[in-house]
């Protein structure tokens, strides 16, 4: 059975390796360092789940979001967050994202987040 | 005839009150703490009079009559009070239901006391004449009055902490006064059980008035300052004139009347003359010894509010400053935090793994440094270097820090001009603190010219100062984000933590100059700086550059 396909969208190499390093181990990885990136990896091949990074140069977290949900309406997404604020996370609920995790997030987190997102996608 | 030392206290409570009442009134009708005071004051007055000639009367009926005025005074008394209450400490609308319910009681009350007659009947208690007799339906008005006076002492002390120390003053005074008016009044209410308890105590009823008149005239309990100011002004100086004048004719008439044959009249014409010429100073003496004595007080207390007030309002502006610097803190450290937290966690176990320990040296190590770098800014800022003032060529330094930034500019394809005109002699500055204004701006100059652009940079000397003005026309600043560009932490770039401008706007206030930032997306963004020709009265580390009004940075993460 193949492993789960993971994409992770951060302008920040740290935030970027952090979660390779977690999800390596039981996921297939790629990262993008943009929106625009993320966009033409979810065009190129499909991803059983995104995080994705609100701040971002030139396209941010909600236009990347936006235009991801054209490519694959169903794919999970779990947006990143440096401070917890409400009013961001119900704004990208609505856009779509699945879940949102505010940082620093840790290695439990991550993983829940994972598993139950891709066991929902798995029961739909 | 003779008045009962009784009849003295009420009728001098019922004048007083009434008069007090009605003048209040007079004077300013449109404030609700007027209205309703006159009300109150007016109800005092029906209970007085009504007791002192109800009491005191000749035959039974009459005695029914004025008892049933006092009766219905006595009630208005508690519920007009209640409505003073709710007035002095600013309740309103739907929180005066309690005051409406008792209007409406007393609107149904005049009904009722015209045909249940309250009092019924009358017989002779204590000193009185004609007392009322005992009647549930006097106990329960009675029970009415208690509860309205509890409920508006209640308001005043819950509302007491909330109020300005002037109006505490005020509402302390009120409390005071018809708590002694309440005491006052419940001997009255008692000898109707036939308990003639106290009967002394109604003698305090005119401190009520007295307290309040005090109030007003010391504490502007309401108001009428103003033409309580010039009343008391202008009746001294018609009394003392009057007094003066009379004192010479009435001299005058006897000493030159008698030795010399004038008649008064004559005499009393220099003496007019005198009065006249002496009118405006007599007056303006009057004037400053009533302020000193009636007003001194309350414009030193009105003084140390306005102070209070000012100390209040910049602990808050201090602590939305402390917040927008907390948040924007916790935004840029939460980022590198969450690499050094993973990769420490996979520490112990990928130890061994090469390639591990090379990213973790790299991440973590750039992640650190990164914390480093803001803390640092963050110390700079909220703690600036001292300015270490020199005679400094303004024109030069700005042309030192554009040829630092030559290779900048031509990598970015920026065209720089200048027109440095600024013919001061050298200006006391920071040179390095400066340098680092200059390289922060035209920095972020560069970067709003993503693809090319023009740089402009003038210098204007004028008398006692000096402009500068540092222009791009690269990409701009919406109006929306040009509002929060001095916050800490506030950034429109990708890059950056937000403090450059703010760290640019210390060192310009520190210096007692001033930076301004005008800017149309899309056209470009000119950053004016002026700095005084002269040497700041003030230099030194200073505390953070004060941020414009804000909210909490809209950028996140």
């Amino acid at each position: 059975m193949p492993r789960p396909r993971i994409l992770i969208c951060d302008d920040e190499e740290g935030v970027r390796e952090s979660l390779r390093l977690i999800l390596e181990e039981r996921y297939d990885v790629d990262v993008a360092e943009g929106g625009a990136e993320a966009v033409a990896h979810v065009a190129q091949q499909p991803y059983q789940l995104l995080f994705l990074d609100i701040k971002m140069p030139q396209m941010d977290g909600l236009e990347t979001l936006k235009r991801v949900r054209k490519l694959a309406p169903t794919m999970p997404v779990v947006i990143l967050t440096a401070y917890q604020s409400m009013d961001i996370a119900k704004q990208t609920l609505k856009l779509g994202a699945n879940d949102y995790l505010s940082k620093p997030f840790d290695r439990a987190q991550i993983l829940d987040a994972v598993k139950q997102l891709l066991a929902c996608e798995k029961v739909q | 005839m003779m008045l009962h030392p009784y009849q003295w206290s009420l009728s001098l409570t019922a004048l007083t009150s009434g008069a007090l009442g009605l003048f209040m009134l007079w004077q300013n009708p449109k404030a609700i703490i007027n209205v309703t005071w006159c009300a109150m004051n007016v109800a005092v007055a029906m209970w007085a009079i009504g007791t002192c000639v109800g009491g005191f009367t000749f035959n039974e009926r009459t005695a029914i009559l004025w008892w049933n005025i006092a009766a219905y005074g006595a009630l208005l008394i508690p519920i007009c009070y209640a409505h003073v209450a709710n007035a002095l400490v600013g309740r309103r609308g739907s929180e005066q239901w309690m005051v409406m319910g008792g209007y409406l009681l007393a609107l149904l009350s005049v009904s009722s006391l015209v045909t249940l007659q309250l009092p019924k009947s009358v017989s002779a208690k204590s000193v009185f004449v004609f007392y009322p007799d005992a009647d549930p339906t006097y106990d329960l008005f009675v029970g009415i009055f208690w509860i309205y006076a509890l409920y508006a002492h209640a308001v005043l002390v819950r509302h007491f902490r909330t109020q300005l120390v002037a109006k505490q003053k005020q509402i302390a005074l009120v409390l005071v006064a018809t708590l002694l008016g309440f005491v006052g009044m419940t001997p009255a209410f008692l000898l109707v059980h036939g308990k003639s308890t106290a009967l002394w105590t109604m003698h305090l009823l005119p401190l009520y008035t007295g307290i309040i008149a005090y109030a007003i005239v010391r504490h502007q309990l309401m108001d009428i300052t103003i033409v309580l100011r010039k009343s008391i002004v202008y009746s001294a100086l018609v009394a003392l004139i009057t007094a003066t004048y009379l004192i010479f004719v009435l001299l005058s008439e006897r000493l030159l009347q008698g030795a010399l044959g004038f008649y008064g009249w004559t005499a009393s014409l220099p003496v007019a003359f005198v009065i006249a010429l002496g009118f405006i100073p007599i007056r303006n003496r009057i004037q400053a010894l009533v302020d000193r004595y009636f007003f001194k007080g309350t414009q030193a207390m009105l003084a140390a509010e306005n102070e209070r007030m000012r100390q209040e309002l910049e602990r808050a502006e201090r602590m939305k400053r402390v917040s927008i610097l907390a948040t924007g803190l916790a935004h840029e450290i939460k980022n590198p935090l969450s690499a050094i937290r993973t990769f420490v966690a996979y520490l112990p176990e990928r130890y061994h793994d090469a390639a591990f320990r090379e990213k973790f040296t790299r991440i973590v190590g750039n992640e650190v440094e990164r914390i480093n770098t803001i803390v640092q800014q963050l110390l700079h800022f909220a703690k600036p270097a001292l300015l270490k003032l020199q005679p400094t060529d303004v024109n030069q330094l700005l042309s030192d820090t554009l040829a630092f930034l030559t290779n900048d500019c031509l990598k970015r394809r920026v065209e720089v001009t200048t027109d440095l005109r600024a013919n001061h002699a050298p200006i006391p500055a920071d040179a390095n603190q400066l340098r680092q204004v200059f390289l922060n701006l035209i920095l972020n100059s560069l970067d709003a010219m993503e693809h090319g652009g023009r740089l402009h940079v003038t210098s204007r000397g004028h008398t006692g100062h000096l402009e500068i003005a540092i222009a791009d026309n690269g990409c701009g600043i919406p109006a929306d984000q040009l509002a929060h560009i001095f916050e800490p932490f506030y950034t429109t770039k990708d890059t950056g933590v937000g403090l450059g401008l703010a760290i640019v706007q210390g060192i310009i206030e520190r210096h007692g100059g001033k930076i301004a930032l005008t800017s149309r997306p899309g056209q470009g963004t000119t950053a004016t700086i002026t700095l005084p020709a002269r040497a700041p009265t003030t230099v030194g580390a200073g505390g953070p550059a004060t941020p414009p009004p804000a909210t909490a940075p809209t950028n996140s993460t």
